[in-house]
């Protein structure tokens, strides 16, 4: 009897003491089927991890968003498979596929995230060093920072984000700051980055220092950043940063007129020429559709290259395979056109008046006919190589003494430009074969537009299908004040985009507004503080 | 007297406990001294009418003053015993033997002890005495000096003249304040809402306590079968009508309080049917149900249908211009016609030149039987009730049925006065099936099937159907391919596919009584109590669709697709309950106390698989192979843990003024540190005007009672689902160079808080003459706070598109009830009463949630738009306001505001368009609100609301000697509904069949109609208007039942106690001017869904028969 009263008198009494103390851990249930954030910063490998998210990130969006934005306006290459509205120039907030930036701001949530909370790992893993967390820093702060400047080319105008929505107590709602503030926040995160002095000019493996954030990345990103903000002496500096590094295992310039040289930055990829190139490997499952998009002969078609781009590159073929292609033997090298970065649809072969063709850079296996087979679907998406650095530089040499170009700075540029050319194998540069003092000379005859213009054409040719040449309209047509925008805009997106007509085209583009993305429609409904972007509303 | 009055309700306390022997040991007090070990020997014998028989097996125990067994035997053969005396004071000798009072003789030191034992005489009155006792809740407090708003039925009164079988049934229209919607399926579940909606995201659905133990009926919340509708099974399903004991509604936040926040929606309390000490009682009763379908809309036949979608695709072809057109003419007259042309060439023209009726394929009639048997009894120790039950249910559409098997044991036992255990344990077993799609589906697939075609393959020798299905339903078909939902054979379908649910759900409660404290009437003062509970359900999902059924190809992932999928629960629940209880002064002062810690503990787990393209039926079970379907595969398991502390002060003075309190502190694992736990309180008064002295003395002859009530009362809703804010990572599937990532995956919600509501109610209770008329009436009002908003999608500059929850918006609801209960007549053998209850609830929006759009519309037909306005009740409609068809071509022209002919500025009259079609005499005409010649968005107008104005039920019974017959009526008036059945039956627009109301079609001028010309995908015809919303209010026969008592005499024959038949019809007669086959329409599961009728199951007009026997 009494024993029984004993066991329910303590039973409750223990109930109610236990209440008191331990019932905050009973009721602490934590989830089994995910990783709990707060427990989760512990080790070194903890914080790479979150940091790859950002690069998976960034990849995910190679096909569908980057490709895209920075093609199909332009015209060059459009997909033929859909009109979507980007490349009709008739986006509306509605056309949720092309205006969504959700991923860009995934990976910047991951950016801040990491700058947050690494030190947490730091704190709990002796192994894991100041200057490894310092260096995992300055990913975070380079996809950050590249991040933004996508959201700015595209839109402008975008929210500024620079906290981990780690909880809700981070407000969401945040409405849009300007492109200067961008801008200026990009190019803190970068020197932030640099002044770090972890940012790594090698990683292990080839894919790492080709795949990740190193130094170089963040002096392209700069000099980048700093051309498109008319920022030309700092651009100038990063580029030769990049360009006169000493360093072994610095990004090259591969100079060598080769088809085989050439190609070798597309497959098998990671070259000496990369600064950071988004990677795919068959070998571990990662393969992804850019052969089949760009492959004229698949059901999958996607990207097909428009009729005046056919013609610049069956021109500079033509230009380099001169007489020789009469007799077929011992063809120079063209390493930029014929299956290389382009090849011409169906079996007619490079001939003048042709008005379709693929870029070979995703699907081809070799500078010969033969293709990737699907197996090795894995082309990786370059998004800085040298060559981009070298006509970055001719190009800030061109604008950095605002509407007139000195002969010294013009020089430099037509160096830089005729750098790029004889590595196509052309030779009909300006001042080729000349001593400096001519060329110093000679350059006076052209006109800053006309140099700039040359830069430009390199531009097109060079980085076919790499996602640019969007940017490189917007950003030239936008200079010095729009003074070239007829020029480098208007008039290039008239001349290449076959699928809108002319007048709308023509009409379209005086409006600087339409230059940039619409805000998506569920974004302004469920952000009240969003403003759609003028043109849109 | 007043004095008598407790003790008394005390004693039927624990007559209804069992412990009659706690009675009998108050009779005898007695004081004994100790002895030594002894031996006591004797002889048991039986009285037959004089006559003294040794009697085997009686049991003898010897009891300390407590009533605490210390030692016992049972007599042997020749009736003797020999027992040896513990040690101890206060020693008593006790005999007993089911079926025989019990003798008892104090310990006294003697050596021999005979006894002659006899029949029990008190038995029958014990029963009596049971069935009348005063309803106390569980902590004491009689239902007279309760604060809240409460009503209870006794199941046996209902089961008696209404038999049942599901609880909502039982309960629809009988209470006031609770709105109950049943459908037409087979283990359908109904809607159930005390009060109304006050929650636009979590669960609405009341809370269900069955004998004090909270019965949760989550899954895991996070689990979604995608295709299983596990969700749809009645909560209480599991749970058998004939169990049930009574059931009490708690609607007031007050009165809710004690069962914490999970009864924030109002709280069924079930009691469950215990055993009684006595012979063993046995009863057996049986129910035959027949149910008979109302009749369906007529439909188009064959002929009729061709000769529709001829001159729909004619008249679309007019309008597009012939030039326009091809494809439209290509229907009517090229190869590509097959099905709507006449091209008897064609191989499968026999196939489509029929007249079928698609729905009449898959309906029937169907019959539920109901079979239960139950035995209780007890002894001097213990009681026991077990009961047993099988329902079969058939569908009235075919494939759809329900099979459950319920049982359970309830065995209570008495240590002593002070300790009682009792135990309970119930399994049910219920087997639910479905065909692959639900029968909305099913049945809307019928209705718009076209009736050309035939079901089977016409064999061309004979011209008669032959027994293989014609699946022909690829994309080249007239009506289009298989897409998951809709394009496929409706026989087929519910003759092969299936979808079945087999739920088991097992459950053990043990329950302890200490009484620590007594007073001098051995009425407990301090008592511990408490209980842990178990409960565990799995549920079973297996899932086929044949390939014959959908007619796709063998690579689609439906073609023989199975799905498996089986989910667990375990649910550990306990409470300690310290319950305080003491009178002074003569009864000047009551105190009820009590101080109650709960705690609950939910665990499950889950998983599911799905192939395609399984051999056979017979080899469906994804083990036998077939393509994995991956996107299927899930499994994930849950947890959640709740912690209450309850306090509760319950104060009476003088009997008639009784003050309440209570609070409740309660923390949940679904919320974060900070708001985990929340306060909730509730306090009330009640005034017994009647038993005012002063009062009583003048009214005594005519005023039974009159009680006023008032309370005010917190309660608080959590969010589900296992730890909802916790922040979490998640790796990725796929790797970024040699590493896999791990990305931010739910968002930390650091201020998620509690749910919280606080209602105001005010209520009263009238009796007169002698309770011959009972009034009860209550005022409420009801304020939502922070009401929980799951998966709010956020803006995607927080890198996630969906917040698991938030606290957002707040809701207003306000209403009173009314009941009054009258026996009209009464005497020997007449008896005449009638009862009614009138309801009326009104919902508002104060404060519209952030994350609810305030309109959502896009210009399209059939499309209503929704707005959620602060200031508006939810349930509205908003869309346009027909006006008919244009008649003619003046018909046609645009008006302006003073009714003028608008027109262009060459003077031409300008011509009506809907949206972006000009109008043609015979379009649908739509009032132009702004006078614009245009009907588009902003034409549209507030059309309806589908919530009620008032609801409620009411009732007959006449009774003459033992012949008793009951009406029960339910109804609900003023709510409308968007006729969604109607509206595609009558659209017009594409391939679908069409109800014979098309048939008066606008065709040429001079046609008086209101249903426009046929067009084929063209045109503004059916927009959301007003002609498809219609007013759904219906009072509804839902019960006559005409039940007979056998005499005594006649059943005595049979050795039995009672036999009763009775005969039933349910939903025998509906008034409404509903155009649907039933207004009874289920509300959708999302609060601010729009309220639709989509053809599922209409309630069945059922005839049930059944006999109900005692032993």
């Amino acid at each position: 009897m009494k024993a029984t009263k004993y066991i329910l008198a303590s039973t409750l009494g223990l109930l109610l003491l236990g209440g008191t103390t331990s019932c905050s851990d009973y009721l602490e249930v934590d989830p089994e089927n995910s990783q709990i954030a707060d427990d989760y910063w512990q080790t070194e490998q903890d914080v790479e991890n979150v940091v790859f998210g950002g690069y998976y990130y960034l990849r995910s969006m190679v096909e569908d968003e980057l490709i895209p934005w920075g093609e199909v306006r332009a015209g060059m290459i459009y997909n033929a498979k859909s009109n979507t509205r980007l490349q009709t120039w008739q986006m509306q907030a509605t056309n949720t596929s092309l205006c969504d930036w959700s991923t860009l701001y995934k990976i910047i949530n991951i950016a801040n995230t990491v700058l947050e909370r690494a030190d947490e790992a730091c704190q709990n893993d002796a192994t894991y060093t100041e200057s490894e967390r310092n260096s995992h820093y300055t990913e975070a702060y380079f996809l950050r920072a590249i991040s933004y400047f996508y959201l700015v080319r595209n839109w402008r105008d975008v929210p500024l984000v620079t906290t981990a929505f780690a909880d809700d107590n981070v407000v969401i709602n945040v409405p849009k700051t300007s492109e200067d503030t961008i801008i200026t926040q990009i190019k803190s995160d970068i020197l932030a980055a640099l002044e770090t002095g972890a940012a790594k000019e090698s990683f292990e493996t080839t894919w790492e220092t080709k795949g990740r954030a190193t130094k170089w990345a963040l002096y392209a990103l700069m000099a980048d950043v700093c051309l498109w903000s008319e920022d030309y002496e700092n651009c100038i500096k990063y580029c030769d940063a990049l360009l006169n590094a000493k360093v072994a295992g610095a990004p090259a310039f591969l100079s060598s007129p080769s088809r085989s040289s050439y190609f070798s930055m597309f497959n098998p990829g990671n070259s000496n020429e990369s600064i950071f190139e988004l990677q795919w490997n068959y070998q571990e499952n990662q393969t992804n559709n850019l052969p089949i998009y760009f492959d004229d002969q698949l059901e999958g078609k996607l990207y097909q290259v428009s009729g005046e781009a056919c013609t610049d590159f069956v021109s500079e073929y033509l230009a380099i395979i001169g007489e020789a292609s009469e007799d077929g033997t011992n063809l120079p090298e063209s390493p930029r056109t014929y299956h290389s970065a382009f090849y011409p649809a169906g079996t007619s072969g490079m001939s003048m008046g042709m008005s379709t063709g693929y870029c070979w850079k995703y699907v081809g296996s070799t500078t010969e006919d033969k293709k990737r087979t699907s197996t090795y679907y894995d082309p990786n998406f370059i998004i800085y190589r040298v060559a981009d650095i070298i006509l970055m530089e001719a190009e800030a040499y061109l604008l950095v003494d605002g509407m007139e170009p000195t002969a010294a700075h013009k020089l430099e540029a037509v160096k830089l430009i005729n750098k790029i050319r004889e590595r196509a194998n052309l030779h009909d540069n300006i001042g080729a074969d000349m001593t400096e003092e001519d060329m110093l000379d000679e350059v006076e005859i052209y006109s800053q537009q006309e140099l700039l213009e040359a830069v430009l054409n390199e531009r097109k040719l060079e980085f076919l299908g790499e996602g640019k040449i969007w940017y490189d309209f917007l950003r030239m047509g936008r200079s010095n004040g729009n003074r070239y925008k007829q020029d480098f805009l208007v008039e290039q997106v008239v001349k290449y985009n076959e699928k809108a007509s002319e007048s709308w085209l023509r009409s379209v583009l005086t409006s600087d507004n339409a230059l940039f993305l619409p805000i998506m429609s569920t974004e302004i409904e469920r952000n009240p503080n969003l403003v759609q972007n003028p043109y849109y509303n | 007297m007043k004095k008598m009055q407790s003790t008394y309700s005390n004693v039927k306390e624990a007559v209804r406990k069992g412990s009659l022997f706690f009675l009998l040991s108050s009779l005898f007090f007695i004081s004994v001294t100790a002895y030594g070990q002894a031996v006591i020997t004797g002889t048991v014998y039986e009285d037959f009418g004089g006559a003294k028989e040794p009697m085997m097996g009686v049991n003898i125990a010897v009891v300390n003053s407590q009533n605490r067994t210390l030692t016992g035997t049972i007599t042997d053969m020749d009736g003797n015993y020999s027992i040896k005396m513990p040690q101890g004071n206060d020693l008593t000798l006790v005999f007993s033997f089911i079926g025989m009072s019990a003798q008892r003789f104090p310990y006294k030191g003697q050596k021999v002890q005979n006894v002659t034992m006899s029949e029990d005489s008190q038995q029958l009155k014990e029963v009596v005495v049971a069935t009348e006792r005063v309803t106390r809740s569980e902590l004491g407090v009689s239902a007279k000096t309760f604060t809240g708003a409460s009503q209870s039925i006794k199941m046996d009164d209902v089961m008696e003249s209404l038999p049942v079988s599901s609880v909502e049934e039982a309960l629809q229209g009988q209470l006031a304040g609770v709105d109950i919607l049943a459908g037409g399926d087979p283990g359908a579940k109904g809607n159930i809402r005390i009060r109304g909606t006050a929650t636009l995201n979590g669960s609405a659905d009341p809370l269900i306590v069955i004998n004090g133990v909270p019965y949760n009926t989550d899954i895991a919340d996070d689990f979604d079968f995608s295709t299983a509708n596990t969700e749809d099974f009645a909560d209480m399903l599991s749970l058998n009508p004939n169990d049930i004991e009574d059931i009490q509604v708690l609607k007031d936040a007050a009165s809710t309080a004690l069962y914490g926040t999970k009864g924030a929606n109002g709280v069924l309390l079930i009691t469950t049917k215990k055993g009684l000490r006595g012979k063993p009682k046995f009863t057996f009763s049986n129910k035959t149900t027949v149910k008979v379908e109302p009749d369906p809309i007529p439909m188009l036949s064959g002929n009729e249908y061709t000769a529709y979608m001829q001159d729909a695709i004619w008249n679309t072809a007019n309008a597009r211009g012939l030039q326009n057109a091809g494809d439209l003419i290509d229907m009517l007259y090229s190869s590509k016609s097959y099905a709507i042309g006449y091209q008897p060439d064609w191989s499968y023209f026999d196939e489509y030149n029929t007249n079928t009726d698609w729905l009449d394929g898959i309906r029937k009639n169907a019959v539920t039987t109901d079979n239960n048997f139950s035995m209780s009894g007890g002894g001097e120790k213990a009681t026991y009730r077990f009961s047993l039950g099988y329902m079969n249910e058939d569908g009235t559409t075919k494939g759809y049925g329900m099979q459950r098997l319920t049982s359970t044991l309830n065995v209570g036992y008495n240590f002593s006065d002070r300790l009682n255990v009792s135990a309970e344990f119930t399994y049910s077993d219920t087997k639910n099936d479905q065909a692959y799609l639900k029968s909305e589906k099913v049945r809307s697939e019928a209705m718009r099937k076209m009736p050309n075609k035939s079901p089977y393959y016409i064999d061309d020798a004979t011209g008669q159907p032959t027994d293989i299905y014609f699946t022909y339903q690829d994309e080249n078909e007239f009506q289009g391919a298989f897409d998951g939902s809709s394009h496929f054979h409706p026989i087929a379908m519910v003759n092969d596919s299936y979808n079945n649910t087999n739920t088991k759900e097992e459950k053990i409660t043990i329950r302890p009584r200490y009484r620590i404290l007594m007073d001098e009437n051995n009425a407990p003062v301090l008592t511990l109590e408490g209980y842990i509970s178990m409960k565990f359900k799995t549920v079973k999902t297996r899932q086929y669709l044949p390939q014959e059924a959908t007619g796709v190809d063998i690579n689609s992932t439906y073609s023989n697709l199975s799905y498996d999928g089986y989910s667990n629960n375990f649910l550990l629940q306990s409470e300690t309950k310290l319950l305080f209880n003491k009178t002074w002064l003569d009864g000047m002062h009551n105190v009820v106390a009590a101080a109650i810690w709960r705690t609950q503990q939910s665990s499950g787990s889950t998983y599911a698989t799905q192939i395609y393209g399984a051999a056979t039926e017979g080899m469906s079970d994804p083990v036998n192979g077939g393509t994995i379907y991956s996107s299927s595969l899930n499994s994930g398991t849950s947890e959640s843990r709740t912690l209450s502390a309850i306090g509760n002060l319950n104060y009476t003075f003088d009997k008639w003024l009784t003050l309440n309190a209570t609070w409740n502190y309660e923390g949940t694992s679904a919320l974060a540190t900070d708001n985990r736990w929340g306060l909730f309180q509730s306090y009330g008064g009640a005034l017994n005007l009647q038993d005012i002295e002063a009062i009583h003395e003048k009214t005594e002859k005519w005023l039974s009672q009159a009680k006023i009530r008032f309370s005010w009362g917190q309660s608080g809703q959590a969010p589900t689902g296992t730890s909802p804010y916790v922040g979490t990572y998640a790796a990725l599937s796929d790797k970024y160079g040699t590493v896999t990532p791990v990305v931010p995956n739910a968002m930390q919600l650091s201020k998620l808080k509690w749910q919280t509501a606080e209602e105001w109610d005010i209520g009263a209770d009238l009796a007169f003459w002698n309770n011959r008329i009972k009034m009860t009436f209550d005022y409420y009002d009801k304020t939502t706070k922070d009401l929980l908003q799951k998966g709010v999608t956020v803006s995607n500059i927080s890198s996630f598109s969906k917040i698991a929850w938030t606290n957002s918006g707040e809701m207003e609801n306000k209403g009173w009830e009314y009941r009054i209960d009258y026996e009209i007549f009464k005497n020997k053998n007449w008896r005449v009463a009638v009862d009614f209850n009138i309801n009326r609830n009104e919902n508002e929006i104060l404060e519209l949630p952030s994350n609810l759009s305030q309109d959502s519309y896009s210009f399209k037909n059939g499309q209503y738009a929704q707005k959620l306005l602060a200031g508006t009740p939810v349930g509205s409609f908003f869309g346009y306001h027909s006006l008919g068809v244009y008649q003619n071509i003046e018909d046609t022209y645009a008006h302006d505001a003073d009714g003028n002919v608008m027109r262009d500025l060459e003077g031409r009259p300008i011509v009506m368009k809907n949206g972006t079609f000009t109008c043609y005499p015979g379009d649908a005409k739509y009032q132009d609100v702004n006078y614009d010649g245009k009907i588009d968005e902003n034409d549209i107008v507030y059309i309806g609301n589908s919530n009620p104005v008032v609801t409620g039920g009411a009732g007959v019974n006449v009774k003459w000697k033992d012949l008793s017959l009951t009406m029960r009526f339910h109804y609900r008036l003023g709510q409308k509904i968007i006729n969604q059945t109607r509206m595609d039956m009558e659209a017009m627009y594409n391939t679908d069949n069409q109800s014979t109301a098309v048939l008066r079609r606008w065709r040429s001028e001079g046609d008086v109609t209101d249903i426009p010309r046929a067009l084929y995908k063209y045109g503004m015809n059916y927009l959301g208007s007003d002609r498809f919303v219609e007013d759904c209010s219906y009072i509804r026969l839902q019960t006559i039942s005409l039940n007979y008592r056998l005499p005594k005499k006649w059943c005595e024959k049979i050795h039995s106690t009672g036999i009763s038949v009775f005969v039933t019809g349910y939903d025998l007669f509906t008034w409404t001017d509903y155009q649907g086959q039933d207004p009874e329409v289920t509300l959708p599961s999302a609060v601010t869904d729009i309220a639709k009728d989509q053809s599922s199951t209409p309630r069945s007009r059922r005839f049930a028969a059944g006999v109900t026997v005692n032993f």
